[in-house]
């Protein structure tokens, strides 16, 4: 064998094991169905890049590797390393904090597991394994005990999560080399009860946490916090664990992994995996309505490229980003190819919330090369191993750089060229990347960013520590002031001060009154019972629940309407049954933005923008029925959800009232175009921040109490309207000064620290905006640039005194140049 | 803006979190930061409030002899020196000179390293008289010299008797010592948890299996103006917090006549597993006293359990008794619980029946009948189909055969 045996590494699997061999043939490869798509489809392909192959760097097996580990490892077909796990070996044994960046299917598990081993086999030393997810902390053992099996090894590694019967977690305790868990566990259900654990963090040495690019926001700046208290444990037992971490491609990956853990890490970016060619197509729906702007369906488009992979033999994954959209894209699929019962399926559906051996058989037959198609959430971004595949397709884009690029990376053989495509919905943020190719292609992935002192985050985990063991007097822990925070507590009577230390006092286990999963987390379940059935047929963002799924709401899906009977709030369920309402409803919210505080602001001709301190009331009163096709409004609801008070940070940006009296003379128009901009900015703003949408909030209207005070929403007929806080319509062309202001928070209480950033980017964010704007192919503003507009500038007629009417892509555009003409 | 500006801005006082989703902010009820803060009594003060001394820095100890004629209700305290040699729970007339009754009071019950017993009650058998010693913290700061003066008794005592140790008292002391950085003996002792017996023979019998009901029902014993133990963290709270020594005797009065229950609770429960009198008097379970002794291995006593109350007995300890009686060869007696039981078409009866027709008496047909009207009780509870009509179908067979 002149080539060495480096085939198989643990999630990089190149079918050659014996017992995963595959039965498939040499596959077709995909330069004929790529010439066919750029042949028949070249005017939806906004742009196609050819990544080019990459050769493997090698290096040898460390000499100091444990003898029964080297053999371990060479039964497992392993004869050297990759350049990064050589040099993630070196980093780690020297006690360094290591980050590795490594693609999908690199072999990023042997960069950890392999110091690992070798600190258990010759120091009995412990690892703890911290992973985002239970299913992937699964396949880790799995992993592990394959590895140990090769080689005899005698290291015994468990989970530990809820999953773990009672009576198995003292044998975990107790006898686990490596226990592995994920953050949510460790922060409840092993820190508080550290003495427990006192063995094992007496003997850890390695702390491995992988995938830690999906910590960021406020899940990252728990997880941050949940570090500082290990930390603080192992001090107590007299030990200095080494973190090893792992991420994808992300723009800061040390400087995530420092935030993480508290302490200078090293990163290793250079990947010395061996990858394919990669073509890479950005493919945007054919317009079927240009005054609406309406495209087909992203999910007609995933579908042809799909089908037409599948007839020529090539292995694909499809990534939808909702767990109904895999649903709807896997039946479609199947139609198609898993007509006939009595075949094996071609085509798998792979999510969250299918058992773990539903997964489990999945990802083998996708090794085995059984399966011609998995359609996946992001479930399979993860490190998850299913071989390497011919043919990824994007229904949607992601949300982010980052995890574009690691779904992307699903595809791609060694020796083979792969294809992935991109396919836009209708969002703004995919109709921008579509039709914006360079942005995305020069876009380095973006910054993860967590703000671990985030004060009532911070004020939480220091809960927690003190429950663990009490703080001494001139300790510190984060980054904000101690003693206050503390005081605060004591003050609450859950501490008390005695004898230089801070003792926990009430009897309540903090711990669980904190979840690190921000509460924004958790989809609403929309539940068909009508006539006794239960059948989900939606899920609903918890950010879009109270605005669609009120009491009383009519929920479309598919056109078809359900009126929402019942809704549990803290169960995250709507209960709907069908109804041939001729009515859809429409719900009222209001913001109220008070500036508490400017910590930073910037001024020019015609626009300032700042950032700082905001309180934000929201209220959803009620909503409105509306007829369809005439829109009268044919009734009123009330609806009972609690206010949502926050304070948080936001930025905002603010025209200069006269410029823009300039500009755009109707007050109407111009409330129209700051609805609009905001919009576009908002979406701008997330792709910016490398947040999701629901994580910043958007609002416009006017806080100063000098000059009005109102806010201003869209309503059904795609027309803006300003009203008081009290909910009573205000005529802007009636205010002494209008001066509308965009704002957008940080939509969690106190901030994780997104404004400022944005604040920074101030110029970037309009600019954007802008250019999303204009290079949308809508004639007059469309849901994908300015926001629901409906037939507005249709039925509006031209307010008095103005000229002519201006359409609000128009007027969203004029803001956009007045915000930008602002701050120099 | 300063940290305390800005937690001020985003808890305000009074409420839970500015944002309106948070979990209230102040749970614990004995905060009261408006209440006015005494300097705390010095140790030599709080010792003379609860009646003891001081023996360390921080610590207060309680002690006190009770003469073994002491009543707790009905049970006079002489009884833990007539403890058979059965074993039933755990202990046998022979350990008694080496128990040790642990019992403590907490901050609370989260469990977790948060949680401190500030009252370590200990009490032993001592020739004629239980020896009561209770350490009481005054502070946080005595907690090492309190696990230091109780060592000698931790690690002499052969049986740690507790009433729900196991999973609380015992875990806990065993967290102190690791957060002392002190080794801890306890868990090498035997532990007898008097929860684990009193809740097999009584769990499905009383409301509920806490200590103060079972001081109730089997020691008739009723307490004065005792101090409910949820309030219990609230009084230590309010003495380190405002010096308010006002409850501690309270407490201290509480955790000694909890010791001394247990104290009588052995020998009660004891006689409860050793004689079917006492657990026909208790209204204990039989059945569920029967299967403690067969986890035990112990076949014989369970045999007399279950026969003692044969007559009270629900069908389950039936055709427990039954089994039991055919393993000890009284065929007879099986034989006529099954039959008493099939009039009532029980199916485990029915089916005990067909067997022994079929494998022993070698009489299909009148296995078959059983079998048959096995196969009727079971449709109605739609159990087993496939097998008793596998059952039927062999038994017609060789009941053809037979005629």
């Amino acid at each position: 064998m002149t080539q060495p045996a480096v085939d198989r590494f643990f999630d990089q699997s190149v079918a050659t094991d014996d017992h995963d061999a595959a039965p498939q043939a040499s596959p077709p490869g995909v330069e004929p169905l790529l010439a066919s798509l750029t042949r028949r489809y070249a005017d939806r392909i906004t742009a196609q890049v050819v990544i080019p192959e990459q050769l493997g760097r090698y290096a040898d097996l460390p000499p100091g590797l444990e003898p029964r580990l080297a053999s371990a490892v060479a039964a497992r077909g392993i004869a050297r390393l990759y350049s990064h796990q050589a040099a993630a070996w070196e980093s780690v044994t020297s006690g360094r904090h290591t980050v590795v960046v490594t693609p999908t299917a690199s072999g990023k598990t042997l960069c950890y597991n392999l110091p690992v081993l070798q600190a258990v086999l010759q120091r009995g030393s412990r690892a703890l394994y911290l992973f985002p997810t239970k299913a992937l902390a699964q396949d880790q053992v799995a992993e592990l005990l394959e590895l140990n099996e090769a080689g005899g090894l005698g290291v015994r590694a468990y989970t530990f999560d809820g999953d773990t019967p009672g009576d198995a977690r003292a044998a975990v305790r107790t006898k686990g080399d490596v226990v592995v868990s994920n953050p949510d566990m460790l922060h409840v259900g092993v820190l508080p009860h550290h003495t427990k654990w006192a063995q094992f963090f007496e003997s850890l040495e390695y702390v491995v946490i992988d995938e830690v690019h999906t910590y960021r926001g406020v899940f990252g700046s728990h997880l941050a916090n949940v570090l500082r208290r290990l930390r603080r444990v192992c001090q107590f037992y007299g030990s200095s664990p080494t973190f090893v971490m792992s991420s994808a491609t992300i723009a800061n990956p040390a400087e995530l992994a420092e935030q993480l853990i508290g302490a200078p890490v090293h990163a290793i970016t250079d990947n010395g995996a061996p990858a394919g060619r990669k073509h890479l197509l950005l493919w945007n729906p054919p317009v079927v309505n240009a005054d609406l702007g309406l495209r087909a369906s992203a999910r007609s488009q995933t579908t042809l490229v799909t089908k037409e992979a599948i007839r020529r033999g090539l292995q694909s994954i499809v990534f939808a980003n909702t767990r109904l959209q895999v649903e709807v894209l896997t039946k479609y699929l199947k139609d198609t190819f898993d007509a006939d019962p009595r075949r094996p399926a071609r085509v798998h559906a792979y999510r969250g919330g299918y058992l773990p051996t539903q997964r489990r058989a999945t990802e083998t037959a996708l090794r085995r090369g059984e399966l011609d198609c998995v359609v996946s959430t992001s479930a399979l971004e993860l490190g998850v191993d299913i071989g390497a595949l011919d043919v990824a397709v994007l229904n949607g884009y992601p949300g982010t750089v980052a995890a574009t690029w690691q779904r992307l990376g699903r595809a791609g053989r060694r020796n083979q060229t792969a294809l992935g495509v991109l396919i836009g919905s209708s969002e703004p943020l995919d109709q921008f990347i579509v039709r914006n190719p360079q942005f995305f292609l020069d876009a380095s992935p973006e910054h993860a960013r967590i703000a671990p002192d985030q004060l009532l985050i911070l004020l939480d985990h220091v809960r927690c520590a003190a429950f663990e063991l009490p703080f001494r007097d001139g300790e510190t822990f984060g980054g904000e002031d101690l003693p206050t925070l503390l005081h605060y507590l004591a003050e609450q009577g859950l501490l008390h001060h005695e004898g230089g230390q801070w003792h926990w006092m009430a009897d309540s286990y903090p711990a669980n009154a904190v979840s690190l999963r921000s509460v924004a987390e958790g989809n609403f379940t929309v539940i068909d019972v009508t006539d006794g059935r239960q059948d989900v047929i939606a899920e609903v963002d918890y950010s879009a629940a109270a605005l669609t799924l009120y009491e009383g709401a009519i929920y479309l899906v598919q056109a078809q309407p359900w009126q929402v009977e019942r809704l549990d709030w803290e169960g995250r369920k709507a209960f709907v049954t069908q109804t041939d309402a001729d009515y859809f409803t429409d719900a009222i919210d209001y913001t109220r933005l008070k500036v508490l505080d400017v910590v930073d602001s910037a001024r020019g001709p015609a626009a300032a923008t700042a950032h700082g301190d905001v309180h934000l009331v929201r209220r959803v009163p009620g909503y409105k029925k509306i007829r369809y096709y005439t829109h009268e409004n044919v009734g009123y609801g009330f609806i009972h959800l609690p206010d949502h008070e926050m304070h948080t940070t936001a930025a905002w940006w603010q025209a200069d009232p006269e410029a823009l009296a300039a500009a755009i003379p109707d007050r109407w128009q111009a409330l129209d175009g700051f609805l609009g901009a905001a919009h576009a900015m908002h979406h701008v703003a997330a792709l910016l921040m490398m947040s999701e949408r629901g994580d910043l909030g958007r609002s416009v209207g006017d806080t100063d109490p000098e000059t009005g005070s109102w806010s201003a929403t869209i309503d059904v007929e795609g027309r803006g309207n300003a009203q008081t806080f009290a909910g009573d319509a205000i005529d802007p062309g009636a205010l002494h000064t209008f001066c509308p202001t965009v704002y957008l928070y940080d939509n969690y209480p106190g901030g994780v620290g997104l404004s400022a950033p944005l604040y920074d980017l101030r110029e970037t964010v309009v600019a954007q905006a802008g250019s999303l704007i204009a290079s949308c192919g809508c004639s007059f503003g469309c849901p994908a640039c300015v926001g629901p507009i409906l037939a507005a500038e249709e039925r509006r007629a031209p307010s008095p005194g103005a000229t002519a009417a201006m359409s609000p892509k128009e007027s969203a555009r004029r803001v956009l140049d007045q915000l930008s003409g602002g701050p120099s | 803006m300063t940290t305390s500006t800005r937690l001020a801005r985003l808890l305000p006082p009074g409420g839970g979190r500015a944002d309106g989703s948070g979990p209230p902010s102040a749970p614990d009820h004995c905060a009261a930061p408006t209440r006015p803060r005494r300097a705390r009594p010095d140790d030599e003060a709080i010792a003379t409030t609860v009646g003891g001394s001081v023996v360390a820095p921080g610590v207060v100890l309680i002690e006190g002899v009770v003469p073994l004629t002491h009543r707790q209700g009905r049970i006079s305290l002489a009884a833990l020196t007539c403890v058979g040699d059965r074993g039933s729970i755990g202990v046998t007339g022979a350990d008694c000179a080496d128990l040790l009754f642990l019992d403590t009071e907490t901050t609370g019950l989260a469990g977790g390293t948060g949680t401190l017993p500030f009252l370590l009650g200990l009490a032993r058998l001592d020739a004629d008289q239980v020896v009561v010693r209770q350490l009481l913290l005054t502070g946080f700061a005595g907690e090492a010299a309190l696990l230091e003066v109780a060592q000698p008794w931790l690690s002499a005592a052969g049986h740690v008797v507790t009433y729900n140790g196991k999973s609380f008292d015992v875990p806990l002391l065993v967290t102190r010592h690791r957060l002392q950085r002190r080794a801890c003996s306890l868990p090498e002792r035997h532990q007898v948890d008097l929860l684990h017996p009193t809740r097999s023979a009584f769990g499905r019998r009383w409301a509920d299996c806490r200590l103060g009901t079972a001081e109730q029902r089997l020691l008739g014993f009723t307490r004065v103006d005792d101090l409910p133990g949820a309030l219990v963290p609230a009084v230590w709270s309010a003495l380190v917090r405002h010096g308010d020594v006002g409850d501690l005797r309270r407490v201290v009065a509480h955790n000694r006549d909890d010791l001394l229950t247990m104290a009588a609770l052995l020998p009660a429960l004891a006689a409860v597993f050793d004689h079917p009198d006492d657990a026909a008097r208790t209204g204990a379970d039989p059945l569920a006293v029967a299967r403690h002794h067969l986890r035990r291995a112990d076949e014989p006593a369970a045999l007399e359990h279950l026969s003692a109350a044969r007559d009270r007995l629900d069908p389950d300890g039936q055709l427990e008794l039954a089994r039991l009686h055919r393993r000890a060869g009284h065929v007879d007696q099986a034989l006529a619980l099954w039959h008493e039981l099939a009039e009532q078409e029980v199916p485990r009866a029915l089916e005990h029946l067909a067997k022994y027709h079929e494998h022993v008496r070698r009489d299909p047909l009148t296995a078959l009948d059983y079998a048959q009207r096995l196969a009727e009780a079971d449709a109605r509870t739609e159990l087993r189909a496939d097998e008793v009509a596998h059952r039927c179908r062999r038994l017609a067979q060789k009941a053809a055969r037979a005629s």
